[in-house]
């Protein structure tokens, strides 16, 4: 057997450990050097094999008065059209479809009014209703109604919600506006709006017990005319309608417009 | 054990520091040059500059590629440029006590048609239920003037409408309307005024509610429809 020199051997290695430290340090401190004098040329995004989705980009929404007065103009067009469906559908007697008619009449001066204020702003006016409170809220309570087993009542009740809805709108709306003219002009829409609110409700709850707060039988709070002492920004429930076994009526939360549902400026 | 051995290593280890404080060098100069690559890149992500989609026309589709999108531009909010204050301005202040005092005097004149006892069963919860709004809104306003507040109420409004308070509901019930949309009207006036977001906000909550004061009053007298709906009462308060 021949005899290994230990040493020997380690010096005739050409991949001693000197060797390896010596390289990989020299290969890191090149690294190091490179990276740091390289031009970033990255965007951002991780890089990908193979092919790769174009990326989209919604455009920027500013919450801007004009923004804020097109949302109102659209909430307006909604309880336009909403009358003009009820009144259509003959649900009512021609008594209270003169009193829809009114109310849509006002809504109409209204738009009209924020139209020339959206104007002065060099804005365009929105003259369409809002598509999301139209998806979400009227069009699905619409069907509720005519599908109802009491579709006067249900309509009233859907016609208190939406004047209930236009007036919260303008009065959300007084601590977004910038223009202290603009703020007191919305507000002076929201006081007929909110008187409309009062006619439904006495004709939905007549007499003076149909002024003030009150529950049913089973707890639930019922239609006021007066409902709370400060205007109230919160969700507005109703139930409508044909009930279910257990005899109740299909609950919807109308909530006024926000972020999701602004008309923006870049929205035609 | 062989000493040769040892003897041999020892340049070895020297080497190795050598090699380590080399490579410890070498990254610590390299450090400053990415930490100043990296500021820039996290500069450029928090621009804070406003990009702003210009130009589109009714037929751009939303969302839009951003190959097709028109130069992006920084935008300035012309109205909103500078935030509204929150708290009332000195200016304010003038404003919403004239609105307090209003508030007081209205708060009295329920009081007196309260006291003067008048009222049916049906009738009294009412009064005595708007009564209370208008305590509320006097103790709101004076809470957000805090020590500016003038707990005093407006004569003036007091005095026109008291003489007129003395019968029975229905024949009191249009003095009430032209109290409650008088009201109203110098709210929404106010309005007009107010820069401070606070007192904003709080006024138009309140002529949310005077709104169905009147509406709701001139509904149980039987007002017509227009009467109910519509405000033409000029505003109380003026000169307080």
């Amino acid at each position: 057997m021949k005899n290994i020199d230990i040493n020997e051997a380690a010096r005739n290695n050409a991949f001693s450990r000197r060797t390896l430290l010596r390289t990989s340090g020299i290969t890191l401190t090149a690294g190091v050097l490179l990276a740091a004098c390289s031009k970033k040329i990255s965007t951002g995004s991780l890089p990908r094999i193979g092919e790769s989705p174009t990326t989209t980009m919604m455009p920027e929404g500013l919450v801007t008065d004009e923004v804020l007065l097109r949302t109102a103009m659209s909430v307006e067009y909604n309880a336009i059209d909403t009358y003009a469906t009820v009144i259509d559908a003959k649900i009512f007697t021609s008594g209270t479809n003169n009193i829809l008619k009114r109310f849509s009449e006002d809504h109409a001066a209204h738009a009209d009014a924020l139209s020339g204020l959206i104007k002065q702003l060099n804005g365009s006016p929105y003259n369409k209703a809002n598509p999301n409170v139209t998806s979400l809220y009227i069009n699905p309570a619409l069907e509720l109604v005519t599908a109802s087993d009491d579709p006067v009542t249900d309509a009233l009740v859907l016609a208190h919600a939406l004047e209930t809805l236009a007036a919260e709108t303008y009065q959300a709306f007084v601590v977004m506006l910038a223009d202290p003219a603009l703020r007191s002009a919305a507000m002076s829409i929201a006081d007929q709006e909110a008187r409309h609110t009062v006619v439904l409700a006495q004709a939905i709850r007549p007499g003076l017990a149909g002024l003030v707060p009150g529950t049913n039988e089973s707890g639930k709070p019922l239609v006021a005319a007066i409902p709370s002492a400060f205007g109230s920004l919160s969700t507005i429930p109703i139930a409508v309608g044909k009930p279910n076994e257990s005899g109740n009526k299909t609950t919807l939360v109308l909530e006024t417009p926000s972020l999701n549902s602004f008309i923006y400026d870049y929205i035609d | 054990m062989n000493t040769e051995h040892t003897e041999e290593l020892q340049p070895k280890t020297s080497s190795r520091r050598r090699l380590f404080s080399t490579l410890l060098g070498g990254a610590a100069a390299a450090v400053p040059t990415l930490a100043s690559s990296r500021v820039r890149a996290g500069g450029a992500s928090t621009d804070t500059t406003v990009p702003e989609v210009a130009e589109m026309t009714t037929t751009d589709s939303m969302p839009m590629m951003i190959e097709d999108a028109p130069m992006m531009q920084s935008k300035t909010v012309s109205a909103g440029a500078t935030a509204p204050p929150l708290q009332p301005t000195a200016q304010d202040k003038e404003t919403l006590n004239i609105a307090l005092g209003v508030e007081l005097a209205i708060r009295d004149l329920y009081a007196d048609i309260v006291a003067a006892g008048n009222l049916s069963d049906e009738e009294s919860p009412v009064v005595l239920l708007i009564h209370s709004h208008h305590v509320a809104y006097a103790q709101s306003l004076g809470g957000l003037l805090g020590r500016a507040a003038i707990n005093k109420r407006n004569d003036a409004t007091y005095a026109e409408f008291s003489g007129n308070l003395k019968g029975t509901f229905a024949s009191i019930a249009s003095q009430l309307v032209a109290i409650e949309n008088g009201a109203v009207t110098r709210h929404i006036d106010s309005l007009n005024q107010l820069e401070g977001l606070n007192g904003a906000t709080l006024i138009a909550s309140i002529i949310s509610i005077e709104s169905r004061h009147a509406a709701a009053l001139g509904s149980v007298t039987k007002k017509p429809l227009n009467a109910i709906i519509e405000n033409n009462q000029a505003s109380i308060g003026i000169g307080a």
